[in-house]
């Protein structure tokens, strides 16, 4: 692939880096990576995509901007207010970097459309916020053997973890096998998070996902990372599969999709 | 004496973040799960992993002194 000369200036501080390179952009610029929502996670992980020069983004968001979000969703803007979140986050993204092509889903995806949708990505990343979402999500990135990159907040804590079982490390589902109760675990609209901890997180996604299109470093399989933002630590907690996992073991159940009840006040 | 840490809505349900315990030797992580579930009676059922030593364990996992055993719920939000 040749560069043009302004994509050497733009990715100058890339191509540099030993473990990057010509090379290394080249697969960047070729890569294409899916972010499930353009909201708290989604907002920051975007950004830094576009801005590495991730070829394809894919984008799906049902909801629209509103004043709420802009505490933490920061690709989107006051005057964005009403507008699609999907739609919001492509203007963003086409005026930080133009060689990103951007495609966008302006719609709640579902057990019928989601994965065809994934098929035609690279990588996954996980920034929705119920878990219904984040179960559908990480069933099926299994069928459609896809790494899932997945972030999640609470208040001022987070997580991060890459589900790769078709690589034979744990899903989602290794460490929980099913959704909590319904009421048992808060959603960020009733519990409140911190806008800045979404930054932490989305960007520890993108890091990832970097690192995977490079095959560069470790990626977070097999483990959990766990960010307390008051107490500033980070716990690396080593996670395996599950050897009677419903989904990704030689004793699966789940054979196809399954659409839980959304929970009673999600965002 | 070993040390609990509590995870998202669980320290919310417990209502700390931390604690120290003396247990007894050979007590696994199910004997100790018993233990918080009579100190804590919010505390939930799960789903929640249990890492000894920042590794993940079983409910068969013997706990020694001086473990740090966390308690860790998912997360919903993004």
């Amino acid at each position: 692939m040749d560069f043009t000369e302004e994509q050497i200036e733009r990715y100058s501080r890339h191509i540099i880096l030993p473990e990057v390179g010509g090379k290394g952009q080249e697969k960047l610029l070729n890569a294409k990576v899916f972010v499930l929502g353009a909201g708290g996670l989604g907002s920051p992980a975007l950004m830094y995509l576009a801005a590495a020069g991730i070829g394809t983004l894919g984008i799906a968001d049902g909801d629209h901007v509103d004043l709420s979000n802009l505490q933490r969703q920061i690709i989107h803007n006051n005057e964005r207010i009403g507008m699609h979140k999907a739609l919001s986050a492509k203007k963003t993204i086409n005026e930080l970097n133009p060689d990103v092509n951007v495609i966008t889903y302006e719609e709640r995806l579902t057990a019928d459309n989601i994965r065809e949708v994934l098929r035609d990505y690279d990588i996954i990343l996980d920034g929705s916020d119920n878990f219904p979402t984040r179960f559908l999500m990480n069933d099926a990135c299994f069928f459609e053997g896809k790494p899932l990159v997945s972030g999640s907040m609470f208040r001022f804590e987070g997580q991060v973890a890459v589900f790769d079982p078709t690589n034979g490390e744990p899903c989602y589902r290794c460490l929980y096998p099913e959704p909590p109760p319904k009421g048992l675990v808060p959603s960020c609209q009733e519990a409140g998070v911190l806008g800045a901890l979404a930054g932490v997180i989305g960007v520890l996604q993108a890091v990832e996902a970097i690192k995977i299109v490079l095959g560069k470093g470790k990626p977070l399989t097999g483990s959990l990372l766990i960010f307390d933002a008051l107490d500033m630590s980070f716990r690396k907690v080593k996670v395996g599969k599950d050897p009677v996992c419903a989904l990704c073991s030689d004793t699966a159940t789940i054979k196809e999709l399954i659409t839980y009840e959304a929970e009673v006040c999600e965002i | 004496m070993i040390k609990v840490l509590f995870f998202g809505i669980l320290s919310t349900k417990c209502k700390t973040k931390e604690l120290e315990l003396d247990i007894t030797s050979a007590a696994t992580v199910k004997d100790l799960i018993a233990i918080l579930k009579e100190r804590f009676s919010d505390m939930p059922d799960g789903p929640f992993i249990i890492a000894v030593n920042e590794t993940q364990a079983t409910l068969d996992t013997i706990i020694n002194d001086n473990d740090e055993v966390a308690v860790m719920p998912p997360f919903s939000g993004g």
